[in-house]
């Protein structure tokens, strides 16, 4: 379903250095693994090069490089720690942080991640979406090159104020964090038009200036000030988001298995059955794909109903983020509670979500 | 002195009566040939004898200049000696996506240094692409004293000071459009520097600027002016403010909104609605910069008979733009932010049979992560709905060859085909081949197709295809496409009508340039980008065709060899004096001597002009 070259540029996280730098020669090979092998989600060329332009002037040095590294972490695996929570373990234990590996290989909740490891590799399209959650780096990198990647990279290009973003907690923290952390590799090896572009928007508050496809330079077609008026409007999107009784409050959401995440309005719905049927609808053609490909007519019609099965078999179950970063199952809680708490869904495996339920109930009991 | 005669003695001697061709007196024939307005019939006109040809020339008040290298401004001055109103376009389009140089050319300067003297009673200017500093602003605002009409689109160079010396010094000024432009933006207060009793004003567009203007400036020239057909405010203006503007301009006849994110009351809603329920006039709506939709509705008595509605600033969900658009039965022209999704557009399908341009614009072009947008299903939903599709730019992520099968099926005549898939080289994401027999398609169902855009994976066969059927494509865009030389010569080759061709990230080389040496003159021109072209390949062209320029910038760093952008186009005025270092301009060609361009005929200077 999705191009295997994609695949290629994961594995070869060494190698984007080199390409990087030698860009137009790359460009003029005009082959699209080469094109495709100089996009770097992961900013993994560029960090070596950013370490000491991020040195924070924070008076809390280890603090703001922490918090950067929490920065990183954001790009965590659906179910690893959420940034929040990350900047707290920072400030309590930073010395432990510096010592090991900032991406948990080994996560706490063994089944759940391993199985993201696989969907990793299936997904060879959207292996960069994983790669954002900071899956690829332990996947695919040696320790080496994970600790090279703790260095806070995002940071300068986006003229962040260390810390600062990571010190808003609750949902729009997250999704700020979400774009500043899938925004990271900002470094283009030439237009500078863009990068100023880039410095320009950035400067407004973490708005979702343009970014993961730095080394494309002018693509896709979009004039500048189109792309700078994109930038302020879903920068306010943003912003709206959470604010009773106005505007949408989007979440993500991923399943796993699906080649890319979709984002949904939870203030479409007013009660979970909505919700459900919303995203059977959505993504009633991944399991489908899974089961082979159909005529582009039926599939819709197959994937519905098969997926209902699917869902209501209990082979995938929905389950969400919450602002602590827990993950929970969906349809614990009232829904008006549930769309004030929820930050992403996720559409996981059942056999994934074991470990979910008792730790819904626990946490249940623990608020009330 | 009878002016007819002075020019009788001016042009060239005339066969005796009996040989000539015409017999209608000159001002018979500049009477009629005044009355053609098409510039391409006008071409023509002037083709047919050498009186018709000065008929036409002094007949015309209008000049369209497609490429400002191709001709001089004193060879336009001395053909057409009563250009009341110039267009001009500077920049290859791919500047508009920072692939040019930001100081390559294209000033305006220049030119207006020669009209203040040629045609001190100019008009009217439109500039597309072209740098306009301040000063020239100035200088157009001082020197010419009947100016009325200012258009500036995807221009730079320029900011609100330059707006506000317009502002003082025209006297007669009834349109300011200032579109898209690259423009330092100092403050709103140029508004206020058209005089008290101004009233003149027909078209005032300013969506483009970021300040806030001065607001009672603002309502206070727009109560003066009775004749303002068009106005397009900027998102600072405020729904209240917006509502203030429109109690004076019942007239209106295109509409820009300022944003529609302000709280209001239920009486501020009301008086909002009962306001807009007056703009029966309008034919065109856009604005609606961060939009609150629950205030939508407010908008929907004005829509009754809206033909243009431009949402691409607003970012509407599939559902409020279905509500929307059951208001707007008489649409013809859709442009919109992918956020509306598929289902957006099965009601687009559904909502607006007379549609004729669809533009879907992504929201988040960049983020990978994301998938929003829009889907091969949408536009399909469109093509079944909208039979009169005919004009399309479509962003999206995904597409099949079928759904571009069916779509073109559904929608014979498309004369704008521009489909980008975001993901360079991608393939149909069912079947994972190319997207080669989807453009097959479009280029062999859509015989009118005069524009197209590819995208996705492509092979060569895409451009035989091309080459093979496009037979009345003027402008093709490609990017991250095809295999080898072959693909782009099968289109030089079959294309007959090209006249722009744009490349870029593909792997066509010297061979491929090379084939269309003959076809360059009959073209405005040619862009190649990240392309596999040498030096020595754009030196023989140029050692070739001497009528061309071939320039080619060099980027930092790239190897000495390789040309790593070209632009070749046509020119009577010879290699351009005033490229920057960084555009290197190959030319053998002699300055001082002037053309005799065999292939039109008795008349060098117009093709480049009109075309």
């Amino acid at each position: 379903m999705s191009p295997p070259l994609l695949g290629v540029v994961e594995e070869e996280g060494q190698s984007n250095v080199t390409l990087l730098a030698s860009s137009t020669s790359a460009e003029s090979i005009c082959q699209n693994s080469s094109k495709l092998k100089e996009r770097n989600y992961m900013g993994l060329s560029d960090c070596s090069s950013v370490d000491s332009s991020v040195v924070p002037a924070a008076s809390d040095e280890r603090k703001t490089r922490l918090n950067l590294k929490a920065t990183e972490l954001r790009l965590g695996l659906p179910g690893s720690q959420s940034p929040e929570r990350n900047s707290e373990l920072c400030l309590l234990s930073s010395t432990q942080l510096d010592e090991k590996p900032f991406f948990p290989l080994h996560p706490s909740n063994d089944g759940h991640c391993s199985s993201a490891q696989k969907n990793v590799v299936l997904r060879n399209k959207r292996g960069f979406s994983d790669a954002m959650d900071g899956f690829l780096e332990g996947k695919f990198l040696s320790n080496s090159e994970v600790n090279v990647m703790l260095s806070p990279k995002p940071a300068p290009n986006m003229g962040l104020k260390p810390g600062s973003a990571l010190e808003k907690f609750g949902p729009q923290a997250a999704k700020v964090k979400d774009i500043v952390a899938s925004k990271a590799p900002q470094e283009r090896p030439y237009g500078t038009n863009d990068t100023r572009t880039n410095h320009n928007t950035s400067a407004n508050n973490n708005s979702s200036a343009p970014a993961t496809k730095a080394q494309v330079v002018g693509w896709p077609p979009i004039r500048s000030f189109r792309k700078n008026s994109l930038a302020t409007t879903s920068k306010n999107t943003e912003e709206v988001d959470g604010k009773a009784g106005s505007g949408a409050l989007f979440v993500k959401v991923s399943m796993d298995g699906a080649p890319y995440l979709r984002k949904v309005d939870l203030r479409n719905y007013s009660a979970y059955q909505e919700l459900s049927s919303a995203l059977e609808k959505m993504f009633g053609c991944f399991t489908i794909g899974q089961y082979g490909s159909h005529g582009a007519l039926g599939r819709e019609m197959l994937s519905e109903s098969k997926l209902k099965d699917l869902l209501h078999g209990s082979e995938y179950v929905l389950t969400y983020e919450d602002k602590d970063g827990d993950w929970m199952l969906v349809g614990d809680v009232p829904w008006e509670m549930f769309i004030d708490t929820c930050k992403r869904l996720r559409i996981m495996k059942s056999s994934d979500a074991i470990g979910l339920a008792p730790r819904a109930v626990e946490k249940c009991k623990n608020q009330n | 002195m009878d002016p007819y005669s002075k020019r009788k003695k001016e042009l060239p001697e005339r066969p005796p009566e009996s040989t000539r061709p015409s017999p209608f007196p000159d001002e018979v024939l500049e009477l009629v040939l005044g009355l053609l307005k098409s510039n391409k019939d006008r071409s023509s006109v002037s083709l047919v004898c050498k009186d018709w040809y000065n008929a036409e020339s002094w007949s015309r008040t209008h000049v369209f200049i497609g490429n400002c290298y191709s001709v001089s401004p004193e060879i336009v001055a001395r053909r057409f000696p009563k250009i009341r109103s110039v267009t001009l376009k500077g920049k290859p389009r791919f500047s508009d996506f920072n692939l040019v140089p930001r100081n390559w050319g294209a000033d305006i300067q220049s030119w207006l240094v020669v009209f203040a003297s040629k045609y001190p009673f100019l008009e009217e200017l439109r500039l597309k692409r072209m740098t306009v500093t301040d000063e020239s602003l100035e200088f157009l605002a001082l020197n010419f004293p009947n100016f009325k009409a200012l258009s500036l689109l995807s221009c730079d160079g320029f900011s609100t000071d330059g707006l506000a010396a317009i502002a003082t010094h025209c006297k007669n000024l009834t349109e300011l459009d200032i579109q898209e432009n690259g423009i330092d933006d100092k403050s709103g207060n140029w508004l206020g520097c058209l005089p008290e009793n101004f009233s003149s004003l027909e078209v005032l567009n300013f969506a483009n600027l970021n300040s806030d203007v001065n607001f009672d400036a603002l309502e206070r020239l727009v109560s003066r002016c009775k004749s303002l057909k068009v106005l397009k405010v900027n998102k600072n203006i405020s729904l209240e403010q917006l509502q203030r503007l429109l109690v004076c301009t019942p007239q209106l006849t295109e509409l820009g909104t300022g944003s529609i994110s302000q709280e209001l009351t239920e009486r501020q809603y009301t008086e909002l609605e009962n306001t807009f329920k007056h703009c029966k006039n309008l034919d065109t709506l856009s604005g609606l910069w961060e939009v609150m939709t629950p205030y939508l509705p407010v908008l929907y008595p004005a829509c009754t008979n809206l033909t243009f509605l431009n949402l691409s600033y607003a970012a509407l969900q599939g559902l409020e733009l279905a509500n929307l658009l059951r208001h707007c039965p008489q649409l013809r022209r859709l442009w919109v932010l992918d956020t509306v999704e598929d289902k957006g557009l099965e009601a687009v399908g559904s909502n607006c049979p007379l549609l004729e341009e669809l533009r879907v614009f992504p929201a988040d072009p960049f983020d990978e992560e994301i998938v929003h947008g829009v889907t091969e299903a949408g536009f399909v939903a469109v093509s079944y709905g909208c039979r009169r599709l005919h004009y399309v730019l479509y962003f999206c992520r995904q597409m099949t060859n079928a759904a571009v099968a069916t779509i073109v099926q559904n929608c014979p005549n498309f004369t704008h085909f521009r489909l980008c898939i975001m993901n360079p080289g991608q393939p149909d994401y069912m079947t994972n081949e190319p997207m080669d027999e989807a453009f097959g398609a479009v280029v062999k169902t859509c015989s009118k197709l005069q524009r197209l855009s590819v995208s996705g994976l492509l092979t060569d066969l895409t451009f035989e295809y091309v080459g093979r059927y496009a037979k009345n494509l003027e402008t093709l865009s490609v990017a991250f496409a095809g295999t080898s030389d072959w693909g782009m010569q099968c289109v030089l080759g079959g294309c007959t009508k090209l006249r722009k061709l744009e490349i870029r990230d593909c792997p066509f080389g010297n061979a491929a340039l090379l084939s269309g040496l003959e076809k360059y003159e009959s073209m405005r021109s040619l862009w190649m980008s990240s392309c596999n072209v040498t030096m020595n390949g754009c030196r023989l062209l140029a050692r070739e065709m001497p009528r061309l320029n071939v320039e080619v910038m060099k980027e930092e760093g790239s190897d000495d060899s390789q040309a790593d952008k070209v632009y070749v186009y046509r020119s009577v005025a010879g290699p351009r004096r005033d490229a920057p270092p960084s555009v290197l301009t190959l030319s053998v060609f002699t300055e001082g001597t002037s053309p005799k361009c065999r292939r039109w005929g008795c008349n060098p200077y117009f093709c480049d002009m009109d075309g």
